[in-house]
């Protein structure tokens, strides 16, 4: 190309960046399931991460079973997700609403187990990584240096259209104001006429469409699934959270980022090795300087 | 001696002897005895997890860096010279090792409450893991190998470890540490403002349970003789968890009996697999791909059903402080 050492630096450093760009909005993606969920009903859901994991599988099979493209593969995640993301919610955390806070976590934890060995079942996905084809056209693109696909402007792209569609849709609509006015107090909600569980079902459906989403732009970059993918994405994800301050949307969006730029450039330093404990080193410097995350708000203990 | 304590004696002896017997005897397979000594160093875990979650309230998710903590120290001793000289001061060595990580994670983590301090300890667990993967001296992410042989894996030293650190935990509990422990849970404001030091009370808890931790992650290493860091991530310390909520939150005895539980749906399986093979359907669903579904579903029911726990907190008599009667 014939650029100066300095420009090719530059290069690289830009090129790592739209790395974490990618990485960054699939972990923003699942992170909002994990924040709506918990601002509203203050639960860890362990198993968000596997409704991930399945919209995976879901687009692997939309595109390699039934030949779908692009939009099929998507509609056919998202709408599988919200209907698992539902029915886990009824099945098994409704009935524990008054049960002890630990129960429903252990019950989490159940699902969790359950989604990831039933889909390595052998009569069902077996538990090998399965590649994905590729199924939308890349076309890639030189910008000064950095290389940029097609692919990683229609993941930057969806993911911002979606997280900005989030936040008009918790400010602005008469559903996005439950959802606040669930988390703001529980108890005064039934007294003005909404259903509680409507609005956690409801919540439940956007957290796992979200992911549905994460999952098939994941495939896009990375294009291979396995049962136990959702695990340490769905942690990080997790982290990213409760980085941001869990319960904000947009803390969780600049926490997955500042994740997933931070484990970037781990790797491009030549640590990959210690790249998982870079979100959980993150992850507890955060709770020990500012426990309610970069964005959260802080509660005052009332005796 | 009581009445009372010559009839615990008579029944651990009982306990004892009667897997060894049926053992050497032959009616019961090797497996089966590996079996019983898995079941000891879960009890020994879930026991000392309950310790930490059940009695002092502090939710930790990271019950498996702890375990592997021991494990490793008390492996890396063990293997210099594997004999019954340098066991006992390894073990102990495992144990405070533990007690140390327990005490390092206990101090910070103390501005923690809840799902918070759970996150950080699970945060805690899983940096444990990488640390490990990337120390050489005991193999790093490829495992160490512990040249035991057989020697100590003997149903007698699992069963007595089990049993001596088991009755250690029971006197916390009601000792008067196991008081301020509980004053802690029930409420840290109105604790601190009769004067419990909270702080001292909180890393206690901590100390000791990661302690017995690292005992019965030094008896997961004779047991397999094999370390391997992915053996003590978070998923671990879920499972621990798991054992201490089935048999019920602050409920020692309790802990035995999820432990028995978790051991016997896991393995229970297993031996149901060779019966159930000459039965059409229930052979080909009972492989060993379907335990762990089968094992989530259950967990997932017994929550549904007994979202308290088998025990509810309660003791079995056999366990309970004679002046004590804790709700």
């Amino acid at each position: 190309m014939g650029a100066s050492p300095a420009s090719w630096k530059e290069a690289v450093v830009i090129q790592q960046i739209v790395n974490a760009l990618m990485l960054g909005s699939v972990y923003a993606l699942i992170a909002l399931g994990y924040t709506i969920v918990y601002g509203i009903i203050r639960f860890i859901n362990f198993a968000h991460g596997d409704i991930f994991m399945v919209s995976a599988y879901i687009v692997f099979a939309a595109v390699s079973y039934w030949k779908l493209g692009f939009f099929g593969a998507l509609v056919a995640a998202v709408v599988g997700a919200v209907i698992l993301g539902v029915t886990i919610e009824k099945v098994a955390y409704r009935p524990l609403r008054k049960a002890p806070k630990i129960s429903l976590l252990i019950t989490a934890i159940g699902v969790s187990l359950f989604l990831e060995n039933f889909v390595a079942l052998p009569l069902v996905m077996g538990s090998m990584p399965k590649v994905v084809p590729s199924f939308i056209p890349i076309i890639s693109y030189t910008v000064g240096g950095v290389r940029f696909t097609s692919a990683q402007v229609i993941i930057f792209g969806l993911a911002v259209v979606l997280m900005a569609l989030l936040g008009w849709f918790i400010r602005n609509t008469k559903l996005g104001r439950a959802m606040r006015a669930v988390s703001t107090d529980y108890m005064a909600v039934p007294l003005m006429g909404l259903s509680v569980d409507s609005i956690i079902s409801s919540a439940f459906a956007i957290g796992s469409g979200l992911a549905a989403v994460g999952g098939l732009l994941y495939v896009i970059v990375y294009p291979m699934v396995d049962p136990f993918m959702g695990i340490m994405i769905g942690t990080k994800a997790f982290i990213s959270a409760v980085v941001g301050g869990i319960g904000n949307i947009y803390g969780a969006v600049a926490g997955a980022y500042l994740i997933a730029l931070l484990e970037v450039l781990v790797v491009a330093a030549g640590y990959s090795t210690w790249r998982d404990a870079v979100a959980f080193g993150l992850l507890i410097v955060v709770l020990l300087l500012k426990p309610s995350g970069l964005f959260g708000k802080f509660q005052k203990e009332k005796v | 001696m009581r009445k009372r304590t010559l009839q615990m004696l008579l029944i651990l002896l009982i306990l004892f002897l009667v897997p060894q017997l049926l053992y050497n005897l032959g009616f019961i397979s090797p497996y089966i005895l590996s079996v019983l000594m898995e079941l000891c160093f879960f009890a020994v875990s879930a026991v000392s997890l309950n310790l930490v979650f059940g009695i002092a309230g502090q939710f930790s998710l990271g019950q498996a860096a702890f375990m592997g903590t021991g494990a490793y120290v008390f492996g890396y001793i063990i293997n210099r010279s594997p004999n019954w000289v340098v066991f006992v001061p390894a073990l102990l060595a495992g144990g405070l090792a533990a007690a140390s990580l327990g005490y390092l994670v206990g101090l910070p983590t103390l501005r923690l409450k809840g799902d918070y301090l759970g996150i950080a300890t699970l945060a805690l667990n899983q940096i444990f893991v990488v640390v490990i993967q990337n120390l050489n001296a005991v193999g790093g992410a490829r495992g160490y190998i512990l040249n035991l042989g057989q020697t100590f894996r003997q149903w007698w030293l699992f069963f007595g470890l089990a049993v001596i650190s088991i009755f250690l935990m029971r006197n916390v509990v009601y000792s008067s540490w196991g008081r301020l422990m509980v004053a802690v849970r029930e409420d840290e404001i109105a604790a601190e403002s009769v004067g419990i030091d909270t702080t001292k009370a909180k890393i206690w808890a901590f100390v000791i349970g990661a302690f017995f931790a690292g005992i019965a992650g030094a008896m997961s290493a004779v047991y397999s003789s094999f370390l391997h860091p992915s053996s003590f991530n978070f998923i671990q310390s879920f499972n621990y968890m798991v054992m201490v909520i089935l048999g019920g939150l602050g409920s020692l005895s309790g802990s035995l009996l999820g432990a028995g539980i978790y051991v016997a749906l896991l393995e229970g399986f297993r031996i149901a697999k060779d019966y159930a093979s000459y039965i059409p359907i229930l052979g080909a669903i009972t492989q060993n791909e379907y335990r762990i579904v089968f094992f989530a579903l259950a967990l997932i029911l017994i929550m549904l059903y007994a979202p308290k726990g088998l025990m509810g907190g309660r003791e079995f008599s056999f366990f309970k402080g004679k002046e004590l009667e804790r709700k």
